[in-house]
């Protein structure tokens, strides 16, 4: 029957409307970044919508760094970068966006300091791979914690944006880099069997 | 007074023409029986003593005979009970006017039991229901002096009477039958005792003495049609006037054939249709393409479906699974001795921003990882809403009632009354009985036709018990309220997500989950460990949930829009024991052709013959073979027309279309003929070609094509077809473009062909192909 609020799936589509121009960004490369940034976040929808929470950016956000964060932990299973352990000299570009995602988690943490509740019901609705990637984002932003800048809360919605998006490109970036021929599904098989006819 | 004791299956009650109503009933034997008994149906009125006091002297002064008594009933949503007006009607058939002019007279009091039919209040103080086996004592003048049910509402494996059952339709192809009211004309058939007789129309009397001669031969107790409510009752009626002839449609020869006009109503985001309805007296017509949900659970499931909403099996058959719903809560509340309010007026509870957030939720939907996935298993929780409405006790009176502090709903200020039974409750815990009777008859069914029966009535069912939800929240859901809908969906959630912890905890990937089914993964498990979870999940949810079946694989399908974005509730799966699963794909969207859809099913059940990715690989050749064959056929025209025809609804008036679409197109050729069509109304067509500039070179209204009239645009349906193989190929890794490759260079496209399919403006055939 009609509901009085937009759906949380609505709410996403309203912020990518909000949020336009980064999804007419010019170049290509931030276009994308940002359309799988939205992807993360309407992937994990149902948590959103299970957590109520009146801080829909902070939670759209907060959905963004646990898809960052999954893809980040892919890359380190497969040695091409290391995030949640200390980098080695030399290693590529996890020093680069390592603190800035923590910066932006810590930020988005700040925001929801009110929001204990509605953080419990947010990560409980998360599937436990999810569950595990916040719960080291939240671990690894410890308000002792080192990389946190002290002013973090103060960053502005499009400054955090920003920086996932940047995160985003960056990562993008490192998994064509390291691309293997280990391509998913059939289309091998398809490609001989219409190199055969 | 000469007596007698008859014993037979209640076939139909209506209010008689004089007073009282008139009861049909058919033996054992299946010998019809008319009598004649007395109702008296009354309403409640409630205000103030003064208020109510004009109404009396109202009521005096009127030409009606009522009788006006004080009385006092329990009012479910104020919790106690109060002092009301009960009009008790001297003549059954005045009841409908009475209340109106009435309540016309006194908009501002509030009025119960106001909107019953005449049969339900026969029902309802004779404890009796559609079908029902039942015994009565008449006297020698046909008037019933008694009469008993020997049926139980409760029942499952309850017998129907011996039925003479009369099939009118249209003659031509049964499985693609064409609406007579969009033009479509062709002789009736009658058929009854397993033969057809065709009524040719050279002269319209002869064909009606012909009709009226199988009418009284077979002397039908129902009589079933295909379009019989929008066109052959009206026509044949029509008809019968003109020339004179009685046609005894009706074994009531005192009474007409009674019609309601037809209605487009918006409901759930669309706009629906229903078509004038025709009722017959002494014996039932069922029009299967009008009837409620027929195409799902045919008269098994309708006669099912009037048993439980307690009305007479006409009004039943033409009437929503709302309407259904509703009739069963009035039957509760009138046999609890609850006023049945007439007009909800029960406003929603003020909420804070921050509750209304919280509350203003549905079902949890998970989207599901997109892709193919081996071993995937499937729970489902039984009839979860109703189950929860059930245990729970939720409903619109029960909810915050002031008698239970301590009761609250998960996350939400709400509470829920655990003295008091709602109505709502009541009504959902004989659906879910009844569905969980009908699993277990059905597991025990010693034949197929056993089997089926018990299949279409456990439909019927389960619409009552997906619409009791949703109906909690609609505005004439007389025992709702959107906060009980809220209190259910909060419930749903809290359960779906302890059997996501429990599934998660014994190692399972969770894929999808839709508001109350689960698809799972991990590899090697077994039939026992997933009983296990099971019992783990009913253990801490207390709510029944089931393997519902285990796939081989499953393909959850990407947004064609955007790749990287799943759809919730799309995909496809080759179930181990067999057969396929097909949800939200071209297959099962009812404006698919019928060609697309059924080479869709049959790619998906070439894979089904794989159960791993190699045995996968080497299936694609073979589904290539199927691509091309069909593709083949298409463009040598070899595709009966009747398979690509396009069946859609439409939304608006035809000339109130803005924009130039198909069903535009179609409509106003319709419109042009003299059709009158309505919004929400059906239209099937064929595309002749797409890029036409007329209306009727574009499309040909599928009831309008003639003998002459053949040809469909091939780009447009392979087109289509092609983005319904490339849904079945995309999981498995193989892009549009891939695809449209490997067809282009297996099945390249004459040269003619492609001139013709081309985006030119003129073709000048083959003789000057090559030279425009």
């Amino acid at each position: 029957m009609g509901r009085t609020l937009l759906t949380a799936t609505l709410q996403i589509h309203k912020f990518e409307r909000d949020w336009q121009r980064f999804a007419r960004a010019p170049r290509k490369t931030d276009r994308e970044a940002f359309a799988e940034l939205c992807a993360f976040a309407h992937f994990r929808a149902a948590a959103i919508a299970h957590a109520a929470s009146p801080y829909m950016f902070e939670m759209i956000l907060l959905t963004m760094l646990i898809g960052l964060a999954r893809r980040a932990e892919t890359l380190e299973q497969q040695g091409i970068l290391q995030f949640y352990t200390e980098p080695e000299a030399g290693m590529d570009s996890a020093p680069l966006f390592q603190p800035t995602l923590l910066t932006v988690m810590a930020a988005v943490r700040q925001r929801l300091t009110g929001q204990k509740h509605e953080l419990y019901t947010f990560a409980r609705a998360l599937r436990r791979q999810d569950q595990q990637a916040l719960r080291a984002l939240l671990a690894l932003t410890q308000s002792d914690n080192a990389l946190v800048p002290g002013s973090a809360s103060a960053l502005a919605d499009e400054m955090l944006l920003t920086s996932l998006v940047r995160i985003m490109r960056r990562i993008r970036q490192l998994e064509k880099q390291y691309e293997g021929s280990s391509a998913e599904g059939l289309a091998n098989e398809w490609s001989a069997m219409c190199a055969g006819i | 007074m000469n007596r007698q004791r008859v014993s037979g299956w209640l076939l139909d009650v209506y209010a008689a023409p004089d007073n009282g109503v008139s009861v049909w009933l058919t033996d054992e034997q299946g010998v019809t029986h008319h009598f004649h008994d007395e109702i008296t149906p009354y309403f409640f009125v409630a205000g103030s003593d003064s208020q109510l006091r004009a109404v009396c002297e109202w009521l005096a002064k009127s030409p009606y005979p009522v009788k006006l008594e004080r009385a006092k009933r329990h009012e479910v949503f104020e919790r106690r009970e109060i002092v009301v007006l009960r009009v008790q009607l001297g003549r059954a058939n005045d009841y409908a006017c009475v209340v109106r002019r009435v309540s016309e007279t006194f908009p501002a009091l509030r009025y119960y039991h106001a909107d019953l039919t005449v049969p339900q209040f026969y029902f309802f103080e004779k404890n009796l229901f559609a079908f029902a086996r039942c015994e009565a004592q008449v006297d020698g003048a046909g008037r019933i002096l008694e009469i008993e049910s020997r049926d139980s509402l409760e029942g499952l494996n309850y017998a129907l009477p011996p039925l003479r059952t009369m099939t009118l339709e249209m003659q031509g192809e049964k499985e693609n039958p064409q609406n007579p009211a969009h033009g479509y004309r062709a002789p009736f058939v009658v058929g009854y005792e397993g033969h057809e007789y065709v009524l040719t129309e050279t002269s319209p009397r002869w064909m009606l003495q012909s009709l009226r001669a199988h009418l009284v031969r077979c002397d039908p107790d129902v009589i079933l049609s295909d379009y019989g409510d929008s066109y052959i009752l009206p026509y044949l009626s029509s008809l019968a006037r003109e020339h004179g002839v009685a046609l005894p449609l009706n074994r009531d020869s005192r009474m007409r054939v009674r019609s309601r006009r037809a209605q487009s109503r918006f409901s759930y985001g669309r706009m629906m249709f229903q078509p004038e309805s025709h009722w017959l007296f002494g014996r039932l017509h069922v029009d299967r393409r009008a009837a409620i949900l027929f195409d799902d659970y045919a008269w098994h499931g309708a006669v099912e479906m009037a048993r439980i909403s307690r009305r007479a099996f006409q009004h039943s058959a033409r009437s929503t699974i709302g309407g259904a719903v509703s009739a069963l809560e009035n039957a509760i509340a009138f046999q609890t001795g609850c006023l049945i309010p007439w007009r909800k007026e029960e406003a929603e509870d003020f909420q804070s921003p921050a509750d209304l957030i919280r509350t203003d939720r549905g079902g949890l939907t998970y989207q599901p990882i997109a892709g193919l996935h081996f071993g995937v298993d499937l729970l489902d929780f039984k009839a979860m809403f109703p189950a929860i409405i059930a245990a729970y006790n939720i409903g619109g009176e029960t909810v915050n009632c002031s008698c239970c502090p301590d009761s609250w709903v998960p996350e939400l200020k709400l509470r829920i009354c655990k003295k008091r039974r709602g109505i709502v409750p009541q009504a959902s815990e004989l659906i879910v009985k009844r569905r969980f009777g009908y699993k277990k008859l059905m597991q025990e069914a010693e034949s197929k036709e056993l089997w089926e029966i018990y299949h279409a009535r456990d439909a019927a069912s389960k619409w009552c018990g997906v619409a009791i939800f949703g109906f909690a929240a609609h505005t004439s859901a007389k025992f709702g309220l959107v906060t009980a809908h809220s209190a259910v969906c909060a419930y749903a959630r809290e359960f779906i997500l302890r059997a996501k912890e429990k599934a998660e905890a014994r190692g399972f990937r969770v894929l999808h989950i839709i508001t109350d089914c689960l698809f799972l993964t991990k590899p090697q498990t077994t039939n026992e460990e997933l009983a296990q979870l099971a019992q783990e999940i009913q253990a801490a949810t207390g709510l029944p949930i089931a393997l519902e079946d285990r796939y081989k694989w499953t393909a959850f399908l990407a947004s064609r829009v955007d790749p990287r974005r799943s759809v919730p509730n799309t995909y496809f799966a080759a179930a181990r024991r067999g057969g396929i699963k097909v949800r939200g794909i071209a297959a099962r969207r009812h404006d698919t052709p019928a060609w697309i859809a059924n080479v869709q099913r049959e790619l998906i059940e070439t894979l089904a013959n794989g159960s791993t990715r190699a045995e996968i690989a080497a299936l694609l050749p073979q589904v290539m073979q199927i691509v091309t064959r069909e593709l083949d056929r298409l463009r040598a025209g070899h595709v009966p027309l009747h398979l690509l025809t396009i069946a859609c609804s439409i939304s608006k008036l035809p000339g109130e279309y803005k924009v130039n679409s198909l069903n535009a197109a179609v409509a106003r050729q319709l419109d042009a003929h003299g059709i009158t069509l309505h919004p929400g109304e059906r239209i099937r067509y064929v595309v002749m070609n797409n890029e036409a500039e007329t209306d009727r070179d574009r499309a040909a209204p599928w009831a309008l094509m003639g003998e002459g009239q053949d040809g469909y645009d091939v780009t447009f349906y392979e087109e289509r077809f092609l983005r319904a193989v490339e849904t079945v190929l995309a999981p498995l890794g193989i892009t549009a473009k891939m695809l449209r490759d490997g067809v282009a260079k297996m099945l390249p496209m004459p040269v003619m062909q492609k001139q013709i399919t081309a985006q030119a403006t003129t073709y000048f055939g083959p003789l000057f192909a090559g030279q425009r």
